[in-house]
Parts: C-alpha cells; sequence; structure tokens
C-alpha cells in the first residue's frame, strides 16, 4: 500500500540526522577508517564527547576506574554502543511524543531504548545465534514511524482501536486500513531518507510481520525486543499488546528457551532501570545540529 | 568441593566459576558479537601467550583475574570491540584487552556479590612479548577457562587468594 502523499512530504521534509551522527554512520560502515577517526569525530562535537565520558562512566558501563579521555570511552564502549548512544540521546533531544499512539515524550524514548536494552539482554542469551551489531541501532529506532505519523496525519488513536476491535484484527492492520499506511512502512521510509544500512530499513519496516519462513536474524530480534520492551510495560502506548508476532518461531530461530526469553526481560529490566537513574541524574541531550 | 575463605565465610570455587562464565557470555555476546564456547580445563592447561591482560582485586576475596591470547586473537578481539580491523598489537589493541579484562572483572563482582560486594578491582595492566610467564601464588585456587570464539582461543584465568 502506498504512503499517501501528506506523509511523503512530511519525509521529504524531514531534518537531516546531526552530522555527527551521519559521520559516525559512515565511518564505521567503511573498512578503511580507522580508530583515530572516530575519536577525532566524537572530539569535535562538544556535547557529544561529554555525554560519550558520562556514559562510559556510568554504572552500565563504568569499570573499576574513570576514564577521562574520549579515546579511551570509546574502546570501553565499543562501535557498536557508540552510534547507538549517540542516536538515542539524539531521539531524547527531538524531544518525541506521538499522543495519537498515547505516547508521550517519556513513554516513546522509554519504549525504544527498553527495546535497544533488550537487544542486548537477548544477545547474552542467544547460545547458538549471533546477533548482528546493528540490531540494537534497529530496536531504538523501530517505531520511528509513528512520530511522522502522529505529527501529519489527523486521526485518533480510539478509531484505530475500535477499528481493531470491530475486525478484530491487529493494531498496525487498523492503521493499514485508517490511514492508508502503517507506522512500520513509514519509519522504513524514514530509514531510507536517512540512508540507514539496509537491515536496519528491513527491520523496522518489517518488526510487525508474520513471516514464518523469516531467515534474517535482526528481524526475529527486533521482534522480540519489542515483546519484551512492552512486556516491560515500557511505553505501551494505544496499541498496548495487540501487536503479532511469531513469538516461538523468532524466539526458536535465535536458539532461545522460552526461560531464556524470560531471563532476557530480567536483564532488560534491570539495565533500563540503571539508564533512566542515569537519565534522572542530569545527562544533558547534544545539541541538534 | 573446593572453597575459598573469604573474611565473611567461605565461597565456592565452583560459584565463582560460575560466575564468571555468566560474565564470559555476557562481554563476548555484547561487546565483541561473539557467541564463546566455553570449556573448564585443568588448572595445568598451558596458557597461551603473547598478550597477558589482567586485573587484580581485594577486599573480602582477594586475587587476579587474566585473559591470556595471542596477538593475533587480541587484534581480533579489538576489531570485534571497535568495528574496524587491527593487524598488528598497538596501543588500542591493547587498551582494548585491559578494557574486556575490566568488563569481566566487573561481571564476575556482579554475579558473586549477591549480598554484599566480596572484592574491589584494580587498573588492568596489559603485557606483551614473547617471552614470559604467569605464576600463582603456591597458596591460591585456580580455575582456567578455555574461550573458542571465531576462530580464537582464548584462556580466563581466575586466581583466588587464601585467606
Amino acid at each position: 500500500m502506498p504512503i499517501p502523499e501528506r506523509l511523503l512530504a512530511g519525509i521529504q521534509r524531514l531534518d537531516p540526522l546531526p552530522i555527527t551522527v551521519q559521520k559516525l554512520m559512515a565511518a564505521l560502515a567503511d573498512e578503511r577508517v580507522c580508530f583515530r577517526d572516530i575519536v577525532t569525530i566524537i572530539e569535535y562535537d562538544g556535547a557529544v564527547a561529554a555525554n560519550i565520558l558520562k556514559v562510559a562512566n556510568s554504572g552500565a558501563y563504568g569499570g573499576s576506574y574513570r576514564t577521562e579521555t574520549i579515546s579511551s570511552a570509546v574502546i570501553r564502549l565499543g562501535a557498536a554502543n557508540l552510534l547507538n548512544i549517540v542516536l538515542g540521546d539524539h531521539l531524547t533531544s527531538l524531544k518525541p511524543s506521538a499522543p495519537m499512539y498515547s505516547l508521550t515524550e517519556n513513554d516513546f524514548w522509554l519504549h525504544s531504548a527498553a527495546a535497544s536494552m533488550a537487544v542486548k539482554a537477548i544477545a547474552t542469551e542467544a547460545k547458538t545465534q549471533v546477533i548482528p551489531k546493528n540490531a540494537q541501532i534497529a530496536a531504538l529506532l523501530h517505531d520511528i514511524g509513528k512520530l511522522l505519523i502522529a505529527r501529519y496525519l489527523n486521526s485518533d488513536a480510539a478509531d484505530v482501536l475500535a477499528l481493531a476491535k470491530a475486525k478484530k484484527i491487529a493494531f498496525v492492520e487498523a492503521e493499514r486500513e485508517l490511514l492508508g499506511c502503517d507506522h512500520t512502512e513509514v519509519g522504513a521510509e524514514m530509514a531510507r531518507c536517512w540512508n540507514f544500512p539496509e537491515d536496519i530499513t528491513h527491520a523496522i519496516g518489517h518488526h510487525h510481520s508474520l513471516d514464518k519462513g523469516n531467515t534474517d536474524p535482526l528481524l526475529d530480534v527486533v521482534m522480540l525486543a519489542n515483546l519484551a520492551a512492552k512486556s516491560l510495560g515500557a511505553g505501551l502506548g494505544a496499541d498496548g499488546m495487540n501487536f503479532p508476532i511469531d513469538y516461538a518461531g523468532s524466539r526458536e530461530r535465535l536458539g532461545l528457551k522460552v526461560e531464556d526469553f524470560e531471563r532476557a526481560c530480567a536483564q532488560a529490566c534491570i539495565w533500563l532501570s540503571e539508564l533512566k537513574t542515569m537519565k534522572q541524574g542530569g545527562i544533558k541531550p547534544p545539541m541538534v545540529h | 568441593m573446593s572453597t575459598v575463605a573469604a573474611s565473611t565465610g567461605n565461597i565456592r570455587m565452583s560459584d565463582l566459576e560460575s560466575s564468571l562464565e555468566k560474565a564470559v557470555s555476557e562481554v563476548f555476546s555484547t561487546m565483541l558479537n561473539l557467541q564463546p564456547i566455553i570449556v573448564p580445563c585443568t588448572n595445568s592447561a598451558v596458557l597461551p601467550l603473547g598478550v597477558s591482560a589482567i586485573v587484580g582485586f581485594g577486599g573480602k576475596l582477594s586475587g587476579f583475574l587474566a585473559l591470556h591470547m595471542s596477538p593475533a586473537d587480541a587484534c581480533f578481539l579489538a576489531s570485534g570491540m571497535l568495528g574496524m580491523g587491527f593487524s598488528e598489537l598497538d596501543e588500542i589493541v591493547s587498551d582494548a584487552m585491559g578494557e574486556i579484562v575490566n568488563m569481566l572483572a566487573g561481571g564476575l563482582k556482579k554475579y558473586a556479590s549477591q549480598t554484599e560486594e566480596l572484592f574491589k578491582i584494580s587498573i588492568p595492566s596489559v603485557i606483551s612479548g614473547n617471552d614470559y610467564s604467569t605464576h600463582a601464588p603456591k597458596d591460591s585456587e585456580q580455575r582456567v577457562l578455555q574461550i573458542q570464539a571465531g576462530h580464537c582461543s582464548i584462556a580466563v584465568q581466575l586466581v583466588v587468594e587464601h585467606v
């Protein structure tokens, strides 16, 4: 189903990602880039640099000693976490809310962060499947389409919910019937516009698809991470638990038993709590470029 | 059953070993994007040498945790951690190995300290070279985990002193 014109125009008008995020994404995807280049990108953005140091010394990552340089903070955080943190902060600085989905600014951030933490927890439990490195970023951004729909379409979650209830269909299907598109398609288009890698775009665009033959572990982990975040009550929103998921299929393809997934949910809950504490501790969002 | 005496009572080495295994799984899967295969091995196992990252700990329990590997394996781990290729053991690779052993010690502390903090962790040291050996104190308990991750073969050595 094509995305309505009004939304497509909105996607075209999207602000570009901050230059630091763009440079980091390009650098981390380029095999010729060296460690010093990554450090330089961070060092040239004072706000991002300060935040990276804070996170590296926080309870979630902090080791036995404080790290005082960007170089050692980058080593401590690792490449995948680095982009996840910088992107997560950009998301926070946008003050995203989607009232149409009953998501306040804090709900949206909470759900995105919980899903990202859940990926990390699932990676610890998945004994036979390596979780792709972009999975945390895909989980962080999986619902980004909701922001644009809430901004450009005049609709009400109550109407979508009523349709879903009347027709006994999932929220995402009711979205498609009522709005002419759903948040996964719009999110994928936004990710394309921002030049995210194809695996991230695909996961955003299919995180509510019920493809029993899915062979993409990144998509499986994002679907499970969304379920984990919802199960923890992190940013449930209007759709709540009304979404399609091949839970057993995704879980088994990642080599997870039921108890492994439950442990991952519990661990994600602990990490999320640590992150909330750190956020309340006054981490300043980076400047929007 | 092997135990080590801490100032608050005996701690089973098997519990420490299990906590260390959890820490290894967590660090390798979340920070290095690798699924480790962990094999406990005998205390007399030959440790791979070339690079050793060591962190000491002290408190109610004292000892050290060390990560031993070849320079090529250190480069492989640093590549996984930092998302870029390394072909020789430089300052960045050494720092990355220090950070990995620091995270492992942090994980061991988190999983082993159920009700009270068992120890504090020192700053990591990284040793490299062709001709060196490591020795555990005579009156200590030791566990060695052999880790296969990708094509790497790494040893994690936990040494706990008897109080």
